[in-house]
């Protein structure tokens, strides 16, 4: 089992004109897709996934995993344009990303997502090649009580993003995990707050959540204030120069782009955390890093940079639980693994040695796909930069007719766009007061994992609260988040120390 | 809420009213939609698109693959029961949309006993009862014999009324003994935590199970239907020691109550000639399912008594819980 005998199978599985052609189809499908907002890869890949029967199976998973990637590249151009996350995972790229756009330098921002994009997809593609079946293990070996205390830790953390009052973001954390209890209680069966609603039985759409307070929202934020005919934040300087990074950027930016990354790998490998969750901690983990951490929130390319790495990190990662164990991290990855199934393949710890071709030749077509998506991105930032151009009286019919397009295409039901505009109201609301809605958006979607976890361990534990503290890695990030609660106490704290010994 | 309910009423009603006599010599002669209450990629959505296929060619006219997930498969059942009942509008239905969730939903807004009519049978799959391979329990028995002590064993099962969740409720009522249920949102991830171990059984479809006993990450000690799985023929049924265990999963093809007979009979020949094609069979061997033999006669009286199996068992688990 050489890995260079292996990676040179991979190139020949993934170099013929087939798959190159398909490879080059879905990365460009999934960016397309992924700018617009509201309609993901979730609904393209169950849409491409009956067009691919025809199909050799190793060329067919070649597409729709280029479509799911592409989108994560596609995703962050409309956060970064347009305040608009064409992706939920994209979501915290538009707290820095929009601003940078904001004042002139969208071109440069394009420019950090995709290099920080391709970078983090890469480093973890080496990762998954060298350490598939051991982070596997390992991540079997993560129990739902580590899994409670990533949660914690997250919501701690995530009480930072968002900029501000501290005290608001964590209110919108507590709205967040408020929606994220409507539905069946999967523990007790019983409904909450679904208010006789059958469609409320799985809960809020995590797409009608996003899109509502982001997308819906800034749209009627937009329309209600003054009109900006092309003002002069809009005019942007095109030149190449004025994109690329300097030497000065390029040493601020190899720091959060290989921490997106890491935390990305770890994220992506867990089986059900997936990528959202990834950019969240990928931010907060920068924010807290850095040394000055206001300037968050109003345009630090890092703010970009390590989400995006962490995102992309994050979807190759995600493919070493459904690829070596059969077992799917999040919806996408198990559509992924239906199209395996129904193309007669069918992934678990027998694949890799089973089917070699096709684990090599998937995982070295990631990486051409990410070279044909960078270099996709590169030429077309000049001309989607000129999108913030576009009249507003054109673009924003236009945008709200996709979001509810997407939101009804999740189960195909009109439910879910009514439920979209309701968080769109909500969400122009929020906005106007002053709080910030990405915060809600962790709340909802880390709120039932954490509920899930906490009452699983507790379970299996036959009521023993104690397993949280006992178990090393749980106590481990335990600890970590008790550090962050108090840390902000420190300085105070020593203050009064020093005094007292006086 | 009875305002919804009762508005429910009155379109289900008057639906049913405009659907009246709706001539058949010439059907189909538009596209016919074939509604999927579950996600795209999930086992049903497989075989209903391999299905819708091969009914295209057979019919002349374009079977369309709808998913519409929800509520347990509820809210793609619910559109398509409330649809003029032309044929124009199938569902794949399941055992939990046409048997399970009539007793775990108490606001189910349709009866499959009453607001359905059946088309086909298309196949069924027993589950296996899995552990981790490194688990001390060897045989069922072992398994039994832990259930009996005052802390008892975990089974992990894909959510509260689920059939996974029911199979472990009635191993624990035909056993006696104390089987604690832990719920996962998601089958894949159950399936994580019993090859770690944190989890000690669950019931599993056979084909994604199947993998990792053969790869020596899991074991399995049973099967739930009586006459055993043919994907792995050496497990045992429980059955043969808790008689009354003969649980399967089953997938049975329906549009709204009072369909045209003709009309029901031509989706029924459709639905036969598919599952009598070759890539249809070759799909169901790889996947574990089985073809079923039930005469379209039988198909209401089948589903009635799955209503009350699975009532049954939904009621015992509901007992002890409280």
């Amino acid at each position: 089992m050489d890995l260079f005998s292996n990676i040179a199978l991979g190139f020949q599985t993934a170099f013929t004109a087939e798959a190159l052609f398909y490879c080059f189809l879905g990365c460009c499908i999934g960016t397309f897709v992924g700018a617009l907002p509201g309609i993901g890869p979730m609904v393209t890949i169950s849409v491409a996934l009956p067009l691919t029967f025809g199909l050799d199976p190793t060329v067919a998973l070649i597409m729709l995993a280029g479509i799911f990637y592409g989108a994560q590249y596609g995703g962050s151009i409309s956060s970064i344009l347009l305040n608009l996350p064409g992706t939920a995972s994209t979501a915290v790229t538009a707290l820095d990303g929009y601003p940078l756009a904001q004042s002139g330098r969208a071109g440069f921002a394009l420019f950090i997502n995709a290099i920080a994009s391709f970078c983090g997809s890469t480093l973890s593609i080496i990762v998954v090649m060298a350490f598939a079946p051991a982070i596997a293990e390992i991540a079997l070996r993560f129990n739902s009580t580590e899994y409670f205390a990533v949660m914690v830790l997250g919501l701690v953390a995530a009480c930072t993003i968002g900029g501000g009052s501290p005290l608001k973001s964590l209110v919108m954390v507590v709205f967040g995990l408020i929606l994220g209890i409507v539905g069946m209680d999967i523990n007790s069966g019983a409904m909450r707050y679904t208010f006789g609603f059958l469609e409320l039985t799985d809960g809020i759409s995590l797409i009608s959540v996003a899109m509502g307070l982001f997308g819906v929202a800034e749209i009627v934020r937009k329309m209600a204030g003054p009109s900006t005919h092309a003002s002069k934040t809009m005019i942007q300087d095109l030149s190449l120069a004025s994109m690329l990074p300097n030497r000065e950027d390029l040493s601020r930016l190899w720091l959060p782009i290989l921490r997106g990354t890491s935390i990305g790998s770890m994220i992506g490998a867990l089986p059900g955390a997936g990528p959202t969750v990834a950019s969240f901690m990928a931010y907060a983990a920068e924010k807290k890093a850095s040394r000055d951490p206001g300037r968050f929130g109003k345009g630090a390319p890092e703010g970009v940079a390590a989400p995006e790495a962490a995102n992309n990190a994050a979807v190759q990662a995600a493919f070493i639980p459904t690829l070596s164990l059969g077992i799917p991290g999040d919806v996408v990855m198990a559509i992924l693994l239906g199209a395996m199934i129904m193309h007669g393949v069918i992934p678990g710890p027998q694949f890799i040695a089973n089917e070699p071709a096709m684990f090599w030749g998937l995982l070295v077509s990631f990486w051409i796909g990410n070279l044909i998506l960078l270099f996709l991105n590169l030429p077309l930032i000049g001309l989607l930069v000129r999108i913030i151009t576009v009249p507003s009286r054109i673009l924003h019919p236009v945008v709200i007719f996709f979001i509810c397009l997407g939101s009804y295409s999740v189960s195909n039901n009109i439910f879910d766009v009514f439920v979209t505009l309701v968080f769109g109201v909500l969400g122009y609301v929020l906005v106007r007061r002053g709080f910030h809605p990405a915060p809600v958006l962790l709340g909802f979607i880390l709120g039932p994992m954490m509920e899930e976890n906490l009452r699983r361990s507790l379970v299996i534990a036959r009521g023993d609260p104690s397993v949280f503290l006992e178990r090393p890695a749980s106590a481990v990030m335990l600890g970590l988040a008790f550090l962050l609660i108090v840390m902000p106490l420190r300085k105070p704290a020593l203050r009064f120390l020093s005094r007292v010994r006086r | 809420m009875t305002t919804i309910r009762n508005m429910m009423a009155v379109s289900v009603a008057a639906m049913l009213g405009l659907a009246g006599s709706v001539s058949a010599q010439s059907f189909p002669d538009k596209p016919i939609t074939m509604i999927v209450p579950f996600a795209a990629g999930t086992s049903t959505d497989t075989v209903s698109r391999l299905i819708a296929e091969r009914m295209s060619e057979d019919l002349g006219q374009t079977v369309v693959v709808e998913n519409r997930a929800g509520a347990g498969g509820s809210v793609g059942t619910q559109d398509v029961v409330s649809s003029d009942a032309d044929g124009y509008t199938i569902a794949m239905g399941t055992v939990g949309t046409l048997a399970i969730n009539k007793s775990i939903f108490p606001e189910l807004p349709y009866d499959p006993e009453s607001d359905v009519t059946p088309i086909a049978f298309v196949g069924y799959t027993p589950t296996l009862l899995v552990v981790s391979a490194e688990s001390s329990f060897q045989t069922l028995n072992d398994l039994v014999e832990a259930a009996r002590s005052e802390d008892g064993v975990t089974f992990a099962s894909t959510g509260n009324g689920t059939s996974t969740h029911l199979a472990g409720e009635l191993l624990k009522t035909l056993s006696d003994t104390n089987m604690i249920h832990v719920p996962f949102g998601s089958g894949a991830v159950g399936l994580a935590a019993v090859m770690s171990g944190e989890v000690d059984f669950m019931f599993n479809h056979p084909v994604s199970a199947k993998q990792n006993v053969d790869a020596g990450k899991l074991r399995a000690l049973g099967v739930s239907g009586a006459a055993g799985s043919e994907v792995a023929p050496e497990v045992p049924p429980i059955n043969d020691s808790y008689e009354g265990f003969d649980l399967i999963a089953w997938w049975l093809m329906h549009g709204p109550a009072d369909m045209p007979a003709d009309v029901t009979e031509k989706l029924n020949m459709a639905v036969t000639n598919a599952l009598a094609s070759d890539a249809v069979s070759e799909h169901f061997v790889k996947s574990g399912i089985s073809k079923g033999e039930i005469p379209f006669a039988e198909l209401e009286g089948f589903i009635s008594s799955e209503v009350n199996k699975w009532g049954d068992i939904a009621n015992a688990a509901n007992a002890q819980a409280n």
